[in-house]
């Protein structure tokens, strides 16, 4: 705990760097906390054995514990701190990349190299807010193509090209 | 040390077979092209290429990763001095006075320094890597199973140290990656532990997906999200020459700077932005005129630029000695290895004696090659920079996919992209620092292994912990550790984060 948030100055701090510290340690320690919990029950089968002869339960045990230990602690550091404030996502980016890459999982086996990177790059584009709408088709074919060439014939990726 | 010299004999030969120059070469121009780009850093660009290292043998792979990251580190250099923008952390110093210089008509003057800098400082380190590192290794050749797992722990917590970020969101890194390092079959039992019942997963989570979505990924989303960063207008290129007083000045702070990184390099965690810092504050500190400095000083530019090469080539030291990889780019180096099946270990030098004295004289010769490639090509590089970012990023995400759908062929893998893409962008905005993830993850499997070995040969006594060997190695961890509650160290330490 280097950060000195123990010894909270009073007053009206609006949202300066101590807001963003806290609203981040909070989150992260309910995330690490969650993960620890859930590591615990999922692996709660696995046979821990003694320390002697250690079974494959007995790390994941131990490093579950620390991490739920871990995200108890930076919990408690962020939620003593007021007032917060929540880091913001970025959701249209996020949607909009996260969408490209399935879709390209999802159609590089059934339609082919050519058609999963015109998806992807359409997809890609609605997460851009600077996305110019008349350029982003030509873009997709031209990028798609290039991919298709370079990967399907020059580097002889062992990949199904086109759709049929 | 005769020894020596004909090892490093050996390498050059290794180096210098046209295929290997040519991955060199590859990996330097690269390196270069990323590093000049806005918005993509030397290690999401690792993370990028390493489903290319798939498809070449070991040594040229890791060669030619070693080229992209000091090509990426010298390309940031080039922007931070004509247009003011730092494609990379830690060329952020070069920024001062470096562009200072170019707006006084010295731009060529500047990049040439910045260049003959890297140069110097690159020659001597691998001078100190070839000369020191058996040395270690031959340290690390007594080690039992306990000792190992001692010194690993000691990495990783040297790693959080020196680095950025929250000691308690680091540690919690640290037992995540170890997490996710021990999804797959159990070495010992064959007991699947944490798959889900998902066959891909039985052999373990892949590093390239992992590295690829955490940081390569997310930063092209963050990027997105963020308003383009606007830079200084950029300046026109004069001649690339250096007067009689230019070199009088120049050469002391390069090799002060040198010195600087080379022991900050070694260091783990630290690397090359720490030690352009300190080269940059001691170079101002024992100038005669330091009010200079931020107006276009040479020693400015010098002396950080040979620190944050020193410092980047040093830290291979551990990782090439000891198996222990320092920082996220040394853990992209381990990643590559591992792919090809051989294991980081202070074995290494004897094992893969080609491997091992190959990579390092390649990072000479790769230094020349910079030198070769970047001077002439500078106007080349300044035109790059125009590209805007929405022709760039989808360009960016398709390399991405094609990449990891090509390591095994696998949809699964393409999926994991975009789900450690998502845990990425989580981690950043939460201010987690994701070295100690892929650190962690890297060596997790290895710590367990040889945790349970030690515990096996000595029947369960924790005795086995206190060889002298493994008492030094965990006294100097606790040692590290509380090096962070000391006042002095926390200033510093929090000034790092904040510069």
């Amino acid at each position: 705990m280097q950060e000195q948030n123990e010894a909270a100055p009073q007053g009206p701090v609006q949202s300066g760097p101590e807001a963003a510290n806290a609203g981040s340690d909070l989150a992260a320690g309910l995330m690490f906390g969650a993960l620890g919990l859930a590591a615990l029950f999922i692996g709660r089968s696995y046979p821990a054995g003694s320390s002697l002869d250690m079974g494959p339960g007995y790390i994941p045990r131990a490093v579950a514990v620390g991490l739920l230990g871990i995200g108890l602690l930076l919990a408690i550091k962020g939620a003593a701190w007021r007032p917060r404030r929540w880091p913001a996502f970025p959701v249209r980016a996020a949607i909009g990349v996260s969408l490209a890459i399935v879709l390209f999982g999802v159609l590089i086996e059934r339609a082919g190299l050519f058609v999963a990177c015109l998806a992807c790059v359409l997809a890609a584009a609605l997460g851009d807010p600077q996305a110019r709408w008349r350029e982003v088709p030509l873009v997709a074919v031209v990028f798609a193509g290039f991919a298709a060439v370079l990967f399907g014939y020059v580097l002889r990726l062992s990949v199904q090209v086109w759709p049929l | 040390m005769s020894d020596i010299v004909s090892s490093i004999a050996g390498g050059l030969a290794v180096a210098a077979t046209p295929l290997n120059l040519w991955y060199c070469f590859l990996g330097a121009l690269i390196g270069t092209l990323i590093g000049v780009l806005p918005g993509l850093g030397p290690i999401a660009t690792m993370a990028m290429l390493l489903p290319l290292t798939y498809y070449l043998e070991p040594t040229g792979a890791l060669i030619m990763l070693a080229g992209i990251y000091y090509g990426a580190q010298y390309g940031g250099s080039t922007t931070a001095i004509l247009m003011r923008l730092p494609g990379e952390s830690s060329s952020v110093v070069t920024c001062l006075d470096g562009y200072e210089m170019a707006r006084r008509g010295r731009a060529g003057t500047a990049l040439a320094t910045a260049a003959l800098s890297s140069f110097l400082a690159g020659t001597i380190t691998t001078l100190l890597i070839a000369f020191f590192s058996p040395a270690l290794t031959a340290a690390a050749q007594r080690f039992g199973p306990a000792e190992y797992f001692c010194l690993m722990v000691l990495g990783l917590i040297a790693a959080i140290v020196f680095a950025q970020g929250s000691l308690l969101k680091s540690i919690g890194m640290i037992l995540l990656g170890l997490l996710l390092g021990s999804v797959g079959a159990d070495v010992n039992t064959g007991l699947d532990r944490f798959t889900f019942g998902v066959n891909e997963l039985r052999d373990g989570i892949g590093i390239a997906a992992l590295s690829m979505g955490v940081f390569g990924i997310a930063e092209v989303v963050l990027n997105l999200a963020r308003p383009q960063e606007e830079g200084g207008r950029t300046q026109p290129v004069s001649a690339l020459r250096l007067t009689a007083e230019d070199w009088r000045r120049a050469w002391p702070a390069a090799l002060r700077g040198t010195g600087i990184g080379a022991v900050l390099g070694i260091l783990p965690g630290g690397s090359a932005m720490l030690a352009s810092f300190a080269a940059y504050s001691t170079e101002k500190k024992l100038s005669s005129s330091p009010e200079q400095f931020g107006h276009g000083a040479i020693e400015g530019v010098a002396g950080p630029e040979a620190a944050n090469n020193a410092g980047a080539q040093a830290s291979f030291i551990p990782m090439l000695a000891l198996g222990i990889p320092s920082n996220s780019v040394m853990a992209m180096m381990a990643g590559a290895m591992l792919i090809h099946g051989i294991a980081p270990s202070p074995n290494l030098s004897v094992a893969q004696p080609t491997l091992f004295w190959g990579l390092i004289a390649s990072m000479w010769v790769g230094n020349l090659m910079l030198l070769v490639i970047n001077l002439p090509l500078i106007g080349l590089w300044v035109r790059l920079l125009q590209v805007p970012y929405r022709l760039m990023f989808p360009a960016i995400l398709l390399f991405c996919c094609i990449g990891i759908y090509s390591v095994n062929m696998s949809v699964f893998e393409v999926v994991m992209l975009a789900g450690f893409g998502l845990a990425g962008i989580v981690l950043t905005l939460l201010d987690c620092p994701l070295a100690p993830l892929v650190l962690a993850f890297i060596l997790g499997p290895a710590m367990e292994e040889n945790l349970r070995r030690a515990m096996l040969i000595s029947g369960g006594d924790v005795q086995i912990f206190a060889s002298p060997i493994c008492v030094a190695l965990l006294v100097a961890t606790a040692a590290l550790l509380v090096m962070i509650l000391v006042p002095s160290f926390r200033r510093t330490r929090s000034r790092m984060v904040d510069a």
